[in-house]
């Protein structure tokens, strides 16, 4: 080690910021070395003379002037959410009175929950009877409005606009058992790969240990919000129902009205509830995540992503809870972020496909899908014979963010004794406060993250017939029961990469895919429903 | 209110309360004020930065992911206008009187020449150490003072400046080096 190498060390050592090794190697260097410490003495003087230097307190104008003109300047978040709100506001109240079919969509959650590769599937839809059914191939629960009889010119709105008439609240009473409670019948079909689910696992205990829970933020939220709260959390029970793979991914679409925005406030609030945000902006998404194109639609060269043209997705793997906690959060929220429920929350699971295949055009036309396999495979590291896939470049978010760490991690690493190819991302706690220490390691606690991805534009062209599709859907879905067409089958290695990946985490895990959908313009009808002022 | 984590400040803030702002502003202003001016070397200078990165903060709010702590983020966004700052200077740097002119700043006399004539006060003496730290090239200078100043860590730093943990290392321990040397040579042409 040179000179220069030994003061440079001194000079980190003096400030806490060497490693084990270095230490050592530097407490011998002192021990045997006079000139060393001598120098290790001067850099400690003078460390103590710039603290040591009185501290300029800011001028009182400072706070003062940076308020006034805060109160001038709104952040982009209000001031852009507010300026929508208001004409969103303007909307809703229109087409509560002149538009009927506007409020009611808005009052409409359906959960369409298809099975990605169909080899089992608990499911139960909705009927228009209210009661549950069986449908093969997919889960389907409608809940409409906040449980109140839907008004007489609504129905009729509804029964010109084809979608059946449905209301949860009947639906969900029909399903009350004595002691008040919800049940929910779920039955696992007769399939080849159908496991049976236990309690746990199925959507039972989820509504059970809801109902209170729910009651709560009922009472808490407003009436409305209240109602879409607890329809965004019964969402996720269902999502623990399991595949052969050992896990379904859904893909959770929210339409909203500025899609970075709502993307980043729900990235912020996931933090703050415990599930740690990756950022995994050296992860090429653009190619690695795309929509797939429409069925019978050939194939497009994906567009470049800009922030302009690209829709907002956070993928998450994480419990119920925080996720639970997160939407409620978010749906408080709902007025600054111009958050709206128009086409309802839908879920559905992500579709897997090889990179670069075509979809499946047995797909119904329109239908979205998301190639599920290449996000979830850009957090597998390793390949099955140990090495690293890309040398030269971060294989994942997980690896990027590793890498940002390398110093710190790879001396963590050490002290656990371990070889970068031993680590597991998914298993490895590389959250920013989890406990470096073997034993917290060595418990293998789950890391639970969330990461924004961009989506090409072409969905955000896609998505504005969104409404039209879904209202379709529902309509054929629902009054057919028709079976719903199986995503495209992944080959054998996409299912053996899936199933050791999954098998990494804890069973109580969720992940989704938030889709937040930048609201189409109003239709000329809508607008023209509109007051003319506000 | 006052003790509330730095995230719920902010979360109150995108919902639109306003004055969770203020009490972000209160908690960091004299931290970040404090460091400004040895980094820029200007009371008012370090004033109107510091104003800027409030402002620019509290708009871009909403982009602040959380990933790193709020004072470090609010401080990369201080260098920033630090450095558009100092572009601007430049251009008008020649004379005390132009850059007073240019930015109603007061100037910190940088040169040696002009070193009071008994630095063994205590005062003298953080006069001198002062002096020599703004003549610090900029990178360095404003690792040592993030170090030093703020008690950052090195990989607090390395983000906060977006380069890896080595350079931050190598940058304190020229900061150091640089700074033991103008100490000297200002007290050597003192005597």
């Amino acid at each position: 080690m040179s000179q220069r190498d030994w003061e440079e060390l001194l000079s980190a050592y003096a400030d806490g910021e060497v490693t084990p090794a270095e230490r050592s190697a530097v407490e011998s260097l002192l021990e045997t070395t006079p000139d060393a410490r001598a120098a290790l003495g001067e850099i400690r003087s003078l460390s103590q003379m710039l603290r040591t230097l009185p501290r300029e307190t800011a001028p009182p104008e400072l706070k003062s002037t940076v308020l006034q003109v805060a109160e001038t300047h709104k952040t982009p978040v209000a001031a852009a959410a507010t300026r929508r709100f208001r004409s969103y506001r303007r909307e809703w109240l229109a087409g509560f009175s002149a538009v009927a079919a506007t409020v009611l969509m808005a009052g409409l959650l359906s959960l369409q929950f298809r099975t990605g590769l169909a080899p089992q599937s608990e499911y139960a839809v909705w009927s228009e009877s209210g009661r549950p059914v069986i449908a093969a191939g997919s889960v389907e629960v409608k809940a409409w409005g906040d449980g109140e009889p839907l008004p007489e010119a609504d129905r009729l709105v509804l029964r010109e606009s084809g979608v059946p008439a449905s209301p949860r609240g009947a639906a969900m009473r029909s399903m009350r058992t004595a002691d008040g409670s919800v049940s929910l019948e779920t039955r696992s079909l007769p399939m080849p790969a159908a496991a049976p689910l236990d309690e746990k696992q199925s959507g039972n205990d989820g509504l059970f240990g809801l109902s209170t829970e729910l009651a709560e933020v009922d009472t808490a939220l407003s009436r409305g919000s209240g109602a879409e709260v607890e329809r965004l959390r019964e969402v996720l029970p269902y999502l623990r129902l399991q595949d052969e793979n050992g896990q379904s991914i859904g893909n959770v679409s929210l339409v909203v009205i500025d899609a970075q925005r709502v993307a980043n406030q729900f990235q912020l609030l996931l933090m703050k509830n415990g599930v740690q945000t990756v950022d995994a902006t050296t992860v090429d998404f653009d190619a690695d995540v795309a929509l797939a194109p429409a069925a019978g639609v050939s194939a497009e060269p994906q567009k470049k992503l800009s922030p302009e043209n690209g829709l907002y997705a956070v993928y998450t793997e994480a419990p119920v809870e925080p996720l639970s906690k997160t939407l409620e959060e978010l749906i408080q929220q709902r007025e600054v972020l111009g958050l709206r429920l128009q086409p309802p929350l839908q879920v559905s699971p992500v579709a897997v496909s090889r990179r670069g295949e075509e979809f499946s055009r047995n797909q119904q036309e329109g239908e979205r899908k998301v190639s599920l396999k290449q996000i979830t495979d850009a957090y597998i590291v390793q390949n099955s014979d140990g090495e690293l896939r890309d040398s030269d470049e971060p294989a994942s978010a997980l690896d990027a963010l590793a890498l940002s760490r390398d110093e710190v991690e790879g001396r963590r690493l050490d002290a656990l004794g371990m070889s970068p190819q031993q680590r597991e991302p998914s298993t490895m706690p590389l959250a920013a406060n989890a406990p470096a220490t073997p034993d917290a390691a060595a418990e293998g606690q789950q890391l639970y993250f969330n990461t924004l991805v961009k989506l090409p534009a072409q969905a955000t062209e896609q998505s504005q017939g969104l409404d039209a599709r879904y209202r379709s859907d529902l309509r054929q879905n629902s009054r057919s029961g028709t079976p719903q067409i199986p995503s495209p089958a992944a080959t054998p290695d996409d299912l053996q990469q899936m199933r050791s990946r999954f098998a990494r985490t804890a069973p109580d895990t969720v992940r989704l895919l938030f889709v937040f959908q930048p609201a189409g313009s109003p239709s000329p009808a809508q607008k023209s429903a509109l007051p003319s002022g506000r | 209110v006052n003790d509330a984590p730095d995230q719920t400040l902010i979360d109150r803030c995108l919902a639109g309360q306003t004055e969770a702002f203020g009490l972000l502003v209160e908690r960091y202003q004299h931290r970040l004020y404090g460091s400004l001016v040895h980094v820029v070397g200007s009371r008012d200078l370090a004033q109107d930065i510091a104003q800027d990165a409030f402002t620019n903060a509290f708009e871009k709010l909403g982009t602040f992911r959380g990933q790193s702590a709020f004072y470090s983020w609010l401080f990369r966004i201080a260098l920033n206008a630090a450095v558009s700052a100092r572009r601007k200077t430049r251009r008008v740097t020649g004379s005390v009187e132009a850059h007073r002119d240019a930015t109603g700043a007061e100037p910190v006399d940088m040169s040696a020449s002009s070193a009071p004539d008994h630095a063994a006060h205590v005062e003298d003496r953080q006069q001198l150490v002062r002096r020599a730290l703004a003549q610090l090239p900029d990178e360095y200078r404003t690792a040592l003072v993030l170090k030093e100043m703020d008690d950052l860590k090195y990989e607090e730093i390395a983000e906060l400046l977006g380069v890896p943990l080595g350079t931050v290392r190598s940058r304190i321990h020229r900061a150091r080096q640089e700074l033991r040397a103008r100490l000297q040579w200002t007290m050597q042409a003192e005597e």
